[in-house]
């Protein structure tokens, strides 16, 4: 059973940014939905309390870039399901850029002291 | 950014349905975990607990989504200004006082910021108002009616342009005469100005003897009745048909006077006379701009124009000062523009200072309150509050404070400007005054903008002095030193402030006093005028009724002597030249006169002699002349006898048989005006005229006798203003007069101010030392030693006031000389009385907290430690 000491603290932008990136990739979600989906793609390397993504979601919510909607889930349930906006999708175009731009960055930094 | 925000106040108020929405997403949630555990094998209970593990804290998750949902200071902000409002209940006393403190302040300054917004700020009721530009020229803003016309016919940046030329006059309705405040007009006037009448229209013609009136003369002469249109009316001499009756809101370019009727241009022989030279520049030119020009286009190309107009026409006399255009707002006419913002933007700057006294008042009681609240402030901060919740929290509180003061302002400035518009007829000097002072947007929202001011200055040092307080020091219930060292810089302030008020007022007042007793160089008692006016005669016929009038004046019983001038003193007179040969030219003032005018105005005789017969024939061109324009122009020798010539254009030689006493020409008290006579009989050539008589008694038991007599030459000769010379000299006292009256009480609206804050201080600090002074009255003090300290505690502070305020004054009373011509520093027995005043005062404020000190019961002290 994990702890909390093994799972990798997720930067709050970094988490905005990849529940954007989910939305985008595989259209309306609910926040269970997202949360497996990060769970999935991070090989469980990734160990984020999954409430946390709520949080992320009304941040985005907030700025207009995702939207969301009741409706029901794949088991009849009552959910909410976010979906991206078109400025969520312009928005996660600069994003990815300046991330892929600045860990880059980092990288070579951090290459550098070793 | 904006959207966030805007979605985060939304959901604070929809905060419970939101908490519901979580609130069934995440039960949700955690119960499709709780299935994918159970699928995997868990039994339910173990994965119940698996499922919240994996979620993490629930509750925490919430309140997060809480803080990024809501603006945390909007919540915060609810919460403390339901506290505030808790705590000012709490103390009701407190809160009245400093409530009425702002309420009186911003009252204060409310009332006349009305005023200058309907003088200077508010648009004026007519069409489009941003468009509506006036031209001026320097300080002049007349134009000759010939260029007038060169301008309106070769601007294009201006959609038209009208002319005015204002005038006093008269208007006769069924019969009876009144004088009245009247413009002369293009007859595109109501198109320009942007005036739609109330009834009819505006005349179209500039010849045609159409009339429009005003909303108070249809109301008060016609009843307001429909059938005013067609209906007939007099004016000067003619007959004029009613076309039209403007809006209520447009009293006319005349105002704050109104305006009582508007006739063509070309209805007036005496003025046609004058409109077609090029050098009388007499009538006020209005445009208005074509959409997308800028004032400042619209005077480039006028200057453009008059560059062409001066090579074609030749220079002026003397060199003009540029054209400028100007948009319109507030009244119309410059100088009632000039005049009223002079005397509103001091006001304004007293009523400022008075707030600013509030202010420290009411600081002053937070700042006490505050020490006394420590304890309070101590277990918040205690218990977790931070030193800017703290601050935010103690600031709120003055922000109640300043929104009940700030409505109590506006209650009392709603009422003051009532009784200000109810008491404004009673000024009418000689047109009646009509201003809306009632309060709009602006005024409210000046209101507000004070409150908000008003929080910040009396409540940041308070405020942070509060979140200062050290938890322990709070908790022991230790009282600040820190307070009862401070120095009252504020409370010197506030005497100070209130004490230059009170001098500035004190030398209003005696300036009105001396201009009262002040010898104006003619008689003003004893002595009755009147204006009359023949409509149907001409210059020639005209001079014989005039004759035929004194004449049946002067053999009434009770008249000593009667005479005849065409301006009395301090009206507006006729201007000319006069030069030596071969000297500069000299503009005096000068009047028409009948022969012993001298001696009936009580003006002395001082060389040569007045005009006699001899003088009145048209060939003859004899004058008199005051004695300071004898000195500008023959220093040292005596003029008699010399000649001097007369008018700017072509000069004519005159002789001077006569030097009278200098006396007011334009106001009482003014330096020595030059000025020069003429007789009545060469000069009249047709208008109004005033007849002043010598009067045995009382002159206001002859006004009855003396308007019969007048009424009863017939030729419907009209009579106007028959009163009193006193009552007329006293009425150009009123601006003085209100001002006198607005600084005295604004002074003493000061000097209760700054003497509750004193009061109140001394005060505080007595039951801060109740201890002491119980400690030191069991080892022995006396209770009038006790008495003479605090007493001498709020006396020092008076006295150091008053001793500052005494440096102030002089500078701030020169100031305001400059603004009102005539005020002069106070006399030492000004400065005497208010330096005594503050200081009984003082005593008065002192004398309840030190005779409370005096009576501690050093028992009862002693036992609260």
């Amino acid at each position: 059973m994990a702890t909390t000491k093994d799972r990798s603290e997720v930067l709050q932008g970094t988490l905005d940014l990849m529940v954007l990136k989910t939305l985008d990739a595989l259209g309306p979600l609910h926040g269970y939905g997202i949360a497996r989906r990060l769970e999935q793609v991070s090989d469980d390397r990734l160990r984020l309390n999954e409430g946390t993504v709520y949080n992320s979601l009304l941040r985005l919510v907030q700025e207009g870039w995702i939207s969301s909607e009741w409706g029901a889930s794949e088991s009849n349930r009552k959910a909410k399901f976010y979906s991206i906006t078109k400025t969520g999708r312009k928005q996660l175009a600069r994003e990815t850029e300046s991330w892929e731009r600045i860990s880059g960055v980092i990288g070579r930094v951090l290459r550098l002291g070793s | 950014m904006l959207r966030v925000l805007l979605s985060r106040v939304r959901a604070t108020f929809h905060r419970s349905r939101l908490d519901d929405e979580l609130d069934d997403e995440l039960r949700e949630h955690l119960a499709m975990l709780q299935e994918r555990f159970v699928r995997a094998g868990m039994d339910p209970s173990e994965a119940f607990y698996a499922a919240r593990r994996q979620f993490g804290g629930v509750t925490q998750v919430k309140e997060e989504h809480r803080d990024v949902r809501g603006v945390r200071l909007l919540d915060d902000l609810g919460d403390d200004l339901r506290y505030a409002i808790r705590q000012v209940k709490r103390s009701p006393g407190f809160a009245v006082l400093a409530m009425l403190c702002l309420g009186l302040g911003i009252g204060a300054n409310t009332s006349i910021f009305s005023a200058l917004n309907s003088v200077l700020i508010r648009p004026l009721s007519v069409a489009d108002p941003g468009r509506l530009v006036t031209l001026s020229r320097g300080t002049s803003a007349y134009f000759s009616h010939p260029d007038f016309q060169d301008l309106q016919a070769r601007g294009r940046l201006l959609s038209g342009l009208t002319a005015s030329f204002p005038m006093e006059s008269d208007l006769e309705v069924h019969g009876v005469s009144e004088f009245v405040a009247a413009e002369v007009v293009s007859a595109n006037y109501g198109s320009v100005v942007g005036v739609a009448p109330a009834l009819g229209r505006w005349f179209t013609s500039e010849t045609e003897p159409f009339a429009v009136i005003s909303y108070a003369v249809w109301q008060k002469q016609f009843g307001g009745s429909a059938d005013v249109l067609g209906r007939r009316i007099g004016s000067e001499a003619q007959s004029y048909t009613i076309v039209g009756v403007a809006p209520r809101a447009f009293t006319g370019i005349f105002a704050p006077y109104r305006t009582d009727i508007w006739v063509p241009m070309r209805t007036r022989p005496r003025l046609a006379a004058m409109l077609d030279n090029r050098s009388r520049r007499i009538v006020m030119v209005f445009g208005r701009l074509r959409s997308a020009t800028t004032p400042g286009q619209a005077s480039a190309e006028l200057n453009g124009i008059e560059a062409h107009l001066v090579a074609e026409h030749g220079p002026a006399a003397e060199p003009l000062p540029p054209i400028v255009a100007e948009p319109v707002r507030g009244i119309l006419n410059p100088g009632g523009r000039r005049l009223v913002s002079l005397s509103a933007s001091l006001l304004m700057i007293v009523v400022g200072l008075v707030l600013v006294i509030a202010c420290v008042n009411v600081g002053n009681l937070l700042l006490v309150r505050g020490s006394l609240r420590r304890r309070e402030l101590a277990v918040r901060q205690a218990l977790g509050a931070t030193r800017s919740r703290l601050m935010r929290q103690l600031l709120t509180e003055s922000l109640v404070l300043a929104i009940g003061g700030g409505a109590c302002g506006l209650v009392l400035a709603a009422w003051t400007t009532r009784v200000f518009a109810r008491v404004m007829p009673s000024m009418r000097s000689t047109f009646p005054v009509e201003l809306d002072l009632s309060l709009d947007w602006r005024v409210i929202a000046f209101a507000a903008i004070l409150s908000l001011a008003t929080t910040l200055v009396c409540g940041l040092v308070p405020a942070w002095r509060g979140a200062q307080t050290s938890g322990v020091a709070g908790f022991k219930g230790e009282i600040g030193g820190t307070i009862r060292r401070r120095r009252p810089f504020g409370l010197i302030a506030q005497v100070v402030l209130s004490f230059v008020l009170l001098l500035i007022a004190g030398s209003v007042i005696e300036t009105l006093r001396r201009l009262e007793v002040i010898d104006p160089g003619f008689a003003v008692n004893g002595r009755l005028y009147a204006y009359i006016f023949f409509p149907s005669a001409t210059p020639e016929t005209g001079r014989q009724l005039y004759a035929q009038a004194l004449d049946r004046l002067r053999v009434l019983p009770g008249v000593l002597s009667a005479s005849q001038t065409d301006a009395l003193p301090l009206m507006p007179s006729g201007s000319e030249c006069a030069s030596l040969a071969g000297g500069p030219q000299l503009h005096v003032s000068t009047s028409a006169i009948e022969p012993g005018y001298f001696h009936t105005m009580g003006i002395a005789m001082i060389a040569g002699r007045d005009f006699t017969s001899i003088d009145l024939p048209r060939e003859a061109s004899t004058i008199v002349i005051t004695n300071s324009l004898a000195k500008r122009l023959w220093p040292g020798t005596s003029p008699i006898g010399e000649r001097v010539l007369i008018g700017c254009q072509a000069p004519q030689a005159s002789v001077v048989i006569g030097v009278v006493r200098d006396s007011a020409v334009r106001a009482v008290g003014e330096p020595p005006q030059p000025r020069f006579y003429r007789p009545f009989a060469r000069q009249y050539d047709g208008g109004l005229t005033a007849v002043l008589i010598e009067t045995r008694t009382d002159p206001a038991a002859m006004v009855p006798e003396v308007r019969e007599t007048l009424l009863a030459m017939g030729q419907s000769i009209r009579v106007y203003a028959v009163q009193p010379f006193s009552t007329y000299i006293d009425q150009s006292f009123t601006g003085v007069r209100w001002m006198a009256m607005a600084l005295s009480g604004f002074g003493l609206l000061a000097l209760v101010l700054a003497a509750i804050g004193l009061y109140g201080v001394i005060a505080y600090r007595v039951s801060l030392r109740t201890q002491e002074i119980g400690v030191r009255m069991a080892l022995g003090a006396g209770r009038p030693a006790i008495f003479r300290e605090v007493v001498l505690q709020g006396l020092t502070i008076a006295v150091a006031g008053v001793a500052i305020g005494e440096l102030l004054a002089i500078p701030a009373i020169r100031a305001l000389a400059s603004v009102q011509a005539g005020i002069r520093p106070g006399s030492p027995s000004t400065h005497v009385a208010g330096a005594v005043i503050w200081v009984t005062v003082a005593f008065v404020a002192c004398y309840v907290p030190a005779s409370r000190a005096s009576r501690v019961d050093p028992m009862e002290a002693l036992r609260h430690e």
